[in-house]
């Protein structure tokens, strides 16, 4: 009994610190990009002073900042094109690509005929496909809209295949067992079980529809982060062009943080772990 | 009284490009509602699929499959069948009592038929009681098997076939739930056919004993364990206990 009691004395203090000092590792591991950013943004004001860089090879972070603030009508103007065919090309690119995704679990004749073009078409770089899709829907914003969705489309779709297929055999032999119908099967079985393989996609598809979105702009586009990149290469105005960078990299941060956060909260379950 | 499962000349045989595998043949057995039949023999000897074509999962090539006097679909649309697999086979997203009502929520006949066996109840009945809103990973693989038999009860099945379910657990978890699964047997009525490897599992819990042989799957013998019931966990330690192991061991040995 002696025994016992000071085995349960001993572990419970050294059980509750290992506890502690990883929820403070955890913190710590939060703050630590911020810690990153901030030395490398003091790095670059000191060393563009030490070598005393013009300004329009590379601006400090202070000069970008003073933009970010003068120039915030500018860039508030261009940001919600692009903010607006980044997020549209978002929801449509993934809308068909799970749709899709449905029909070839559904008809592997139908995947036969066209995964090959898709990946063919994936092939394309986007800055191939980019004109081709300014020529077909013109420089308004719904050729933007059709780029950035073009650019989820892939990666959601190959995913959601593999999330919808990648169901445990002996999963489906219960619903047999229990005489589920198909749609059964399909709305209890295979999509929750291809949540965690479509929200990876989605992850990926939050950053790169903005990219799509940019690209487009590039090609043609009065008004967008990526027509005001241009227009800020061409006229050497470098701290608008940086802000500018900034702009849409801390939109495509924001789009990710959100994803990501919906992802935490609708799978709540260990993916892959076959219970 | 119509048997619980018979079968007649039943045969199976997969076919595929690199030819064809007796899984069974020629096997016949009859087992009257109410029994504990264990199934016991070597790696390939057709256990699982013996299990597997009474729940329908898999078509007898030649002989015939009656559940229940009827044909095995029948059986399985009516929710005559419950089925115990290997791994608990639960569903990650859900929580120990969604896992149970999933049942309820599929297939043809969705109702629950009484209130005897409620979700709720068969959780306890395993001993998850307060456990309900848990989900499958953070419990233990032994709750989780438990889990796994709520569910193939919720439909109070008449038959339940359990395909060596405690295989993949420890001894003294397995135990504790051999005992629990003898009190739920006695408790429900159900007919009950339980695959295993072990020998002390089957004449622990089983009337009887269906030892198979294996290359092709056939029935060897089938042996009376004739020990009385309740049994306590020291049965095992009976001079009975040991003679029935023995003789299923020597059995084995020739299969």
């Amino acid at each position: 009994m002696a025994t016992v009691s000071r085995v349960a004395s001993s572990t419970e203090p050294s059980g509750g610190a290992p506890g502690a000092s990883v929820s403070s590792r955890a913190g710590r591991h939060t703050l630590l990009p911020f810690g990153t950013a901030a030395a490398l943004l003091v790095a670059w004001q000191v060393l563009a002073w030490a070598f005393a860089l013009p300004i329009y090879i590379a601006p400090t972070p202070a000069q970008i900042a003073r933009t970010l603030v003068t120039e915030l009508p500018t860039l508030l103007r261009n940001f919600v094109p692009t903010a607006a065919e980044s997020f549209v090309g978002f929801l449509l690119g993934n809308t068909v690509a799970i749709l899709v995704a449905v029909l070839f679990v559904h008809s592997k004749r139908l995947e036969a005929a066209l995964y090959p073009i898709a990946v063919f078409i994936n092939t394309i770089p986007i800055l191939a496909k980019a004109p081709i899709l300014v020529l077909i829907f013109g420089l308004g914003m719904t050729s933007k809209v059709v780029i950035a969705a073009f650019i989820c489309f892939f990666p959601t779709l190959a995913n959601m295949v593999r999330g919808l297929t990648s169901v445990n055999p002996q999963s489906l032999e219960l619903m047999r067992v229990l005489s589920a119908s198909r749609a059964e099967v399909f709305w209890k079985l295979r999509v929750p079980s291809s949540l965690p393989f479509l929200f990876s996609a989605l992850k990926i598809a939050s950053t790169t529809s903005v990219l799509g979105a940019i690209v487009g702009e590039w090609i043609g586009a009065d008004l967008g982060l990526g027509a005001l990149i241009i227009e800020a290469t061409h006229n050497f105005r470098s701290p608008l062009l940086y802000a500018t960078v900034f702009v849409a990299s801390g939109w495509a941060v924001l789009f990710f943080a959100v994803v990501s956060f919906a992802e935490r909260r609708i799978v709540t379950w260990k993916p892959g772990e076959s219970a | 009284m119509t048997p619980a499962v018979k079968l007649e000349a039943a045969s199976v045989r997969f076919t595929s490009e690199r030819g064809s595998v007796t899984a069974l043949e020629n096997v016949g057995i009859e087992i009257p509602p109410g029994g504990f039949w264990s199934l016991l023999g070597p790696s390939g000897c057709g256990k699982s699929t013996l299990l597997r074509l009474v729940a329908d999962l898999v078509a007898p090539t030649h002989g015939t499959v009656a559940v229940l006097g009827g044909p095995p679909a029948t059986a399985r649309v009516n929710r005559e069948l419950g089925f115990v697999f290997q791994d608990p086979t639960l569903l990650p997203w859900r929580s120990a009592l969604e896992n149970v009502r999933l049942p309820l929520e599929v297939g043809p006949q969705k109702r629950e038929r009484s209130a005897q066996w409620t979700p709720e109840g068969l959780l306890r009945l395993v001993g998850l009681a307060g456990r309900e809103d848990a989900l499958p990973h953070e419990l233990s693989g032994g709750m989780r098997q438990r889990v796994a038999i709520a569910r193939a009860l919720v439909s109070e099945p008449r038959i339940l076939l359990m395909d060596e379910p405690f295989g993949a657990l420890d001894e003294i978890t397995r135990d504790t739930l051999n005992e629990e699964l003898l009190r739920i047997w006695k408790q429900t009525g159900t007919t009950i056919l339980f695959v295993t490897h072990s020998i002390p599992e089957a004449v622990f819990l089983s009337e009887r004993v269906l030892v198979l042989a294996t290359n092709p799957g056939r029935v060897r013998e089938v042996v009376d364990c004739g020990l009385p019931y309740p049994r306590p966990l020291s049965v095992r330690e009976t001079p009975e206990f040991i003679q029935i192991a023995a003789h299923l061991r020597a059995l084995l040995q020739t299969c």
